[in-house]
């Protein structure tokens, strides 16, 4: 689903005198199909900007659209309070540390809890084929796993349970703030590869993330958030190959061409490692044959 | 000096599953130890076995000579290893954050007059003079890990122990609490062990030991340690990001195979210089 928002503001004290806003005048449209990165500091607002995006902090001003879902509360969008499970259903949130979410006796009983409140009608068989299918998606065991407390699990494990209950639901939006923090090197790789192969049909990927180096690596457009407001969206290259964003630390491959460029050595590439790497190569094979 | 010894240590928190299995290590007064190891290698395990807030089950732990199974000795060693843990949120017990810092030397008994010079030294130490009368619930992530460390600060530890202390805070967060710390090790001689998922924070240690399966797979120097890329992944770990392209650019001969490149100026040099050379 597509995601299109304008002049969305949003403040915790709308009624006082002068309000704080926390996020102000924001417009941004993500394609259906995109992986995308929103960065910037804690306090930037990117907290509060995702959770309307299931309405979890219900509109104050501008418009916001999923897909064909109005997400304005006002009386006159009668569409909005019929359809806002639906809503919730197909926009998943995954918050940061969403193990700490964990809380039934089982994994299947966890997983199996926002499938159940979204569609209380569902069969018995309906719902453990669902499970199934949601636990196998992250990459566990289901037969292994689905009797277990989610608390005997791994860190890495538990973290994969949670974003299965989402899953379980087969959102079309799958929204993720700092899905690997805290994760070891390998546990990021494999979250990170499990996040691209859910990348299938229409399927829209947002992350919220504080690491450059990460949304460079993954991410087809990127947004950076300052002070409630978007400063700056594109490719990872349109955002960082240009001057320095204040108070933003620059991803290592931008800051490596920029020296290069310096010396006179222009590359064309992304800012992952490989294509960087690749670029460095033929660069170098190029000017030593000449 | 010698301040720290692990002689054969196991620990299992499930009967026949070993968290730590037969660990051996030594760790010296004033050194900068950082333990890499991925998610249930059993680093956390080693930091609270050091402190004596669990007991092995086989093995000895010993702070100073002092065994942490010997219940004697158990309070003294608490004294003498600080310990911060991984979410700011859940270490604070007072609302305002020198009343928070006092909560440490108070249980100690340490007189009224010392704990105020206590306080004044810890914030100093830790870059929170500015908090001293705030409600700790409005500070930030890394402001709150500061404040922890000043909480433990107050006991005057002699070494402090950091269970991935950074890994909830943001890239701001977490440089303020890593030169903190670096401080401390370099000024005040406190023994830093911190236990990180971050490589390049591990790479400010004086010696890294890497974990994997309940043991010690192999230490040494940054330096060392990072020129072992097979090893390192063997256990679950990776490179820095610019050691990984430099090693990469090293394969295709681009940089000097030989040449010294860890950091993301070591590799910027390098590059600089090979395509200066053409």
């Amino acid at each position: 689903m597509r995601i299109f928002c304008k002049n969305l503001s949003f403040s915790y004290s709308p009624k006082a005198k002068n309000p704080v806003y926390a996020v102000e005048n924001l417009s941004l449209t993500v394609e259906e199909g995109e992986f995308f990165g929103i960065i910037g500091h804690t306090g930037s607002g990117k907290s509060t900007f995702i959770q309307h995006l299931n309405a979890l902090i219900p509109l104050q001003e501008g418009q916001l659209f999923i897909g064909d879902f109005d997400l304005n509360p006002s009386k006159d969008n009668k569409e909005y309070k019929k359809r806002l499970k639906e809503l919730r259903s197909k926009v998943g949130m995954v918050f940061q540390y969403p193990e700490y979410q964990l809380f039934a006796e089982s994994v299947f009983e966890d997983v199996a809890f926002g499938l159940r409140n979204f569609f209380p009608t569902l069969s018995a068989e309906e719902v453990s084929k669902r499970v199934q299918y949601a636990i196998e998606l992250v990459g566990l065991n289901y037969f292994e796993v689905k009797d277990k407390s989610p608390f005997d699990l791994s860190g890495g494990q538990k973290r994969r349970v949670a974003i299965a209950g989402v899953l379980v639901t087969e959102p079309e939006v799958l929204v993720l703030d700092e899905p690997v923090a805290g994760l070891d090197p390998q546990g990021k790789k494999e979250l990170m590869d499990l996040l691209h192969s859910l990348m299938t049909g229409k399927r829209t990927i947002i992350i919220v993330s504080h690491d450059m180096d990460e949304v460079c690596e993954n991410c087809s457009r990127i947004a950076v958030m300052q002070r409630g407001k978007i400063i700056k969206t594109g490719t990872p290259e349109e955002v960082f190959n240009g001057e320095q964003i204040e108070n933003l630390s620059s991803p290592l491959i931008a800051n490596l061409k920029k020296s290069l460029e310096a010396n006179g050595v222009d590359l064309n590439c992304k800012l992952t490692a490989d294509d960087f790497i690749n670029a460095v190569s033929e660069e170098y094979l190029k000017r030593t044959n000449k | 000096m010698q301040a720290i010894k692990l002689d054969n240590v196991t620990f299992e928190y499930e009967e026949g599953i070993f968290a730590v299995n037969g660990i051996s290590l030594e760790i010296n007064q004033g050194e900068y130890i950082a333990v890499v190891g991925r998610n249930g290698s059993g680093k956390s395990t080693v930091a609270k076995l050091i402190n004596g807030l669990i007991s092995p089950k086989s093995g000895s732990v010993t702070v100073f000579g002092m065994d942490t199974k010997g219940k004697k000795d158990i309070f003294e060693i608490r004294k003498r290893v600080g310990m911060v843990f991984q979410n700011p949120d859940n270490q604070m017990v007072a609302t305002i954050v020198e009343d928070d810092i006092a909560f440490g030397p108070e249980n100690i008994g340490v007189q009224r007059e010392e704990i105020a010079r206590r306080i004044d030294f810890a914030l100093k130490a830790t870059n929170t003079e500015e908090f001293r009368h705030r409600p700790a619930s409005q500070l930030s992530g890394g402001q709150k890990q500061r404040v922890a460390i000043a909480g433990v600060l107050a006991i005057k530890p002699q070494i402090l122990i950091l269970d991935e202390a950074t890994s909830m805070l943001d890239p701001k967060g977490r440089a303020e609490v890593n030169e903190v710390i670096r401080r401390l090790n370099k000024e005040e001689g406190i023994t830093v062990i911190t236990v990180t998922h971050y490589m390049e924070e591990a790479f400010e240690a004086d010696k890294i030991i890497v974990m994997k399966g309940g043991d010690v797979a192999f230490a040494g120097t940054p330096e060392e340690v990072f020129s072992c890329e097979k090893e390192l992944e063997e256990c679950g770990l990776a490179l820095p990001r610019a050691t990984y392209i430099g090693n990469r650019l090293k394969e295709k001969n681009i940089i000097d195979k030989n040449a010294k490149c860890f950091t993301a100026k070591d590799l910027e040099v390098l590059l600089c210089e090979s395509f200066a050379k053409i």
